[in-house]
């Protein structure tokens, strides 16, 4: 399914991108600590695919995201949209760009203003950025409403009148709406029902087929991932630690943190890894492998040097010391 | 000890009277917990599993009620009605909760060590210095490091997971014969929602607690469950061994709830059009005249939009509320 022809360009081109922040001081005259929330990430999406992104909390995934939506200052590296460096535009460059990068939000429910009807809600992104005539808006916002399952007439009502899966389904009306080239969703299923989970992922990918659209989707949660995502990046301390085309990875995970990540998952039997603790502190990190601390496999060299991200097999990359060039983990994991 | 059931709700009812009629958020429950084990109540936002446990507790909120002459008996003893000193006497000594978020039930002006020192000395009346003991061997128990140390700490200082370590602790703190656990990992993150599936299961072999499970994630009954219990609408649907209810569910609920779950993404073969279930859980106002689930029900027929199907007894322990369920069953 992913053995198909290279495309020329990438849609998305993120290079060592890196986002941080001053950490809030803990006493007064303290030293700044600094967040390191993403550091130093690369990944190519190409058009009409899905980039998946997996990490738990603290893992810098939505800070990603936020960065490729410019949304947040980016402290180094560069991020290209359709060959044009998006890292580096302001002023109205930068409205313009917001047109082809749109959004989908986790919470239904913060993400839409409860003072605004749901029509108004989808029209916003039209009237911002002045899409098409007063009359030729109102006949779109009609047609989003169609193309994400509500009815046309709904436009008159309030978000608290929706349930949770029709304010997604506004949400994702509201970031279609401008026909932008890439949509960012995270975790755009995790505040939902699972049986309402599977119509919003159906309609998120019947989305991607009928408008070409190219998704980066972020989620903690590896069974959605499997289901949307042709590649999938695993972010740990603001670190991509395993990346790898969808068949590849869940065949075989290389990374240890991957396939913990995959044997938490309850009910699937997939394996008893365990890791020991929480996620540390993206503020004091450790100097090697920064998964060392929780890693069952981890050896002296993990506590001393950082692996870098290499390429074991066709299209694997990994950063682990415990994976061997010929792609071999040091744990038995995989779907 | 008497031969009744460690706990047995019969024909419970909560709900309140509005001027458009009375909303019911559980109807007709039974339910019995036997001793050491582990029930999971199953359902999505709505189906009333949250309310059936602070129904136990007692801890309905107002101007939700225990309605019709529904019972709730600990070891034969009534609750539904029981005083406000009594019921403050079983929370917390027979029976404990452990919620959804550990930073929102936790005192954040207590350290976690004061917090679980409080539920012994009101309890089991331990003085100030034995009940900081006990709460350092609570901490040690639910795999807290360097407890002695921790006990002091306030609850801003841990991460989600030590906190809702602590829950645990400070609930298990009396040894309760019942620990509730609503939703108790659904805020954590995955490799620490493993840690605390674990934990639990860990002081139940060795406390020999009845654990009720509130859960919407299919994967954590197949995990932890011994029965399982599965509401829609606030009605119960199915119910039997957790084994038999995932593996041959008589109800097409359960079974759209077990083609939805997300090990089956996982697990199961690529597809690009999953199964879903269309439609949302009917308004607790509106309920339909038959059938809750007959509106979103592939199978309906025009016998379940018109009757609302008895819960059947298809074997021992085994039962679904559905005009189809024999047929499904089997």
């Amino acid at each position: 399914m992913t053995a198909d022809e290279k495309p020329a360009a990438p849609l998305l081109k993120v290079d060592d991108l890196k986002v941080h922040f001053a950490a809030a001081r803990r006493r007064p005259f303290a030293a700044a600590a600094t967040v390191h929330a993403v550091d130093g990430i690369s990944f190519e999406v190409a058009r009409g695919r899905t980039l998946g992104i997996v990490g738990e909390s603290g893992s810098g995934k939505t800070t990603a995201a936020l960065a490729i939506l410019r949304l947040v200052p980016i402290t180094a590296g560069t991020i290209d949209l359709d060959g044009v460096r998006i890292s580096a535009l302001g002023g109205e460059a930068l409205r313009q760009m917001r047109r082809r990068v749109q959004f989908v939000f986790q919470d239904p429910f913060s993400s839409l203003n409860p003072r605004q009807r749901a029509g108004a809600i989808v029209r916003e992104p039209l009237d911002l950025m002045g899409i098409g005539s007063p009359a030729e808006r109102e006949r779109e916002v009609a047609a989003l409403f169609r193309a994400v399952g509500l009815r046309p007439e709904q436009q008159a009502l309030f978000p608290h009148q929706f349930s949770g899966g029709q304010r997604q389904r506004i949400g994702i009306a509201r970031a279609i709406a401008s026909r932008p080239d890439l949509v960012v969703c995270d975790e755009p299923v995790s505040a939902l029902d699972v049986a309402i989970q599977a119509q919003i992922l159906n309609l998120l990918t019947r989305l991607q087929q009928t408008l070409g659209l190219t998704y980066v989707f972020i989620s903690h949660d590896l069974g959605v991932v499997r289901h949307m995502c042709d590649e999938i990046a695993v972010l740990y301390l603001g670190r991509i630690v395993e990346r790898a085309a969808r068949a590849s990875f869940f065949r075989r995970p290389l990374h240890p943190y991957s396939a913990a990540l995959l044997s938490a998952i309850p009910g699937a039997g997939l394996g008893r890894m365990r890791l020991e603790g929480d996620p540390p502190s993206p503020i004091n990190l450790p100097p090697g492998c920064r998964f060392a601390g929780r890693c069952p496999f981890a050896i002296d060299a993990c506590r001393q040097s950082d692996p870098p991200l290499r390429a074991v097999a066709d299209g694997h990359l990994v950063a682990c010391h415990r994976v061997d060039d010929e792609g071999t983990p040091p744990h038995h994991a995989g779907v | 000890m008497s031969a009744a059931p460690l706990l047995q709700i019969e024909h419970l009812n909560v709900g309140f009277d509005t001027a458009m009629g009375a909303i019911m958020v559980v109807r007709d429950l039974d339910l019995v917990l036997e001793e050491g084990e582990t029930l999971c109540i199953v359902g999505e936002s709505g189906s009333g599993k949250s309310m059936t446990a602070l129904a136990i507790m007692g801890l309905v909120p107002e101007p939700l009620r225990v309605v019709g002459g529904g019972s709730i008996k600990l070891s034969g003893e009534e609750l539904v009605g029981a005083s406000h000193r009594r019921l403050r006497q079983i929370r917390g000594k027979r029976i404990s909760m452990v919620f959804q978020e550990p930073m929102s039930s936790l005192n954040p002006v207590f350290s976690v060590g004061e917090q679980i020192a409080e539920t012994l000395r009101l309890h089991e009346g331990l003085g100030r210095r034995d009940a900081r003991a006990a709460a350092i061997e609570m901490l040690q128990a639910v795999g807290i490091p360097a407890p002695e140390r921790r006990v002091d700490d306030y609850p801003h200082q841990m991460s989600g997971g030590m906190r809702q370590r602590v829950m645990i602790a400070m609930a298990l703190a009396c040894r309760p014969a019942i620990l509730i656990a609503d939703e108790p990992t659904t805020a954590l993150d995955v490799t620490v929602q493993a840690q605390i599936m674990d934990l639990l299961k860990d002081v139940q072999r060795r406390f020999g607690t009845a654990i009720l499970l509130i859960t919407h994630d299919i994967g954590i009954v197949a995990e932890a469950a011994d029965r399982v219990i599965v509401l829609y609408a606030g009605r119960r649907v199915e119910e039997g061994s957790a084994e038999e209810v995932l593996r041959r569910p008589a109800h097409p609920y359960t079974a759209a709830l077990v083609a939805c779950a997300p090990q089956q993404l996982l697990l199961g073969g690529e597809r690009r059009i999953l199964p879903e279930i269309p439609g949302i859980v009917p308004s607790l106002l509106r309920m339909p005249p038959g059938c809750a689930f007959a509106p979103r029900c592939a199978r309906a027929t025009a016998e379940c939009h018109a009757k609302a199907p008895p819960l059947l007894e298809l074997s021992a322990g085994r039962a679904s509320a559905c005009w189809l369920a024999t047929e499904l069953g089997r």
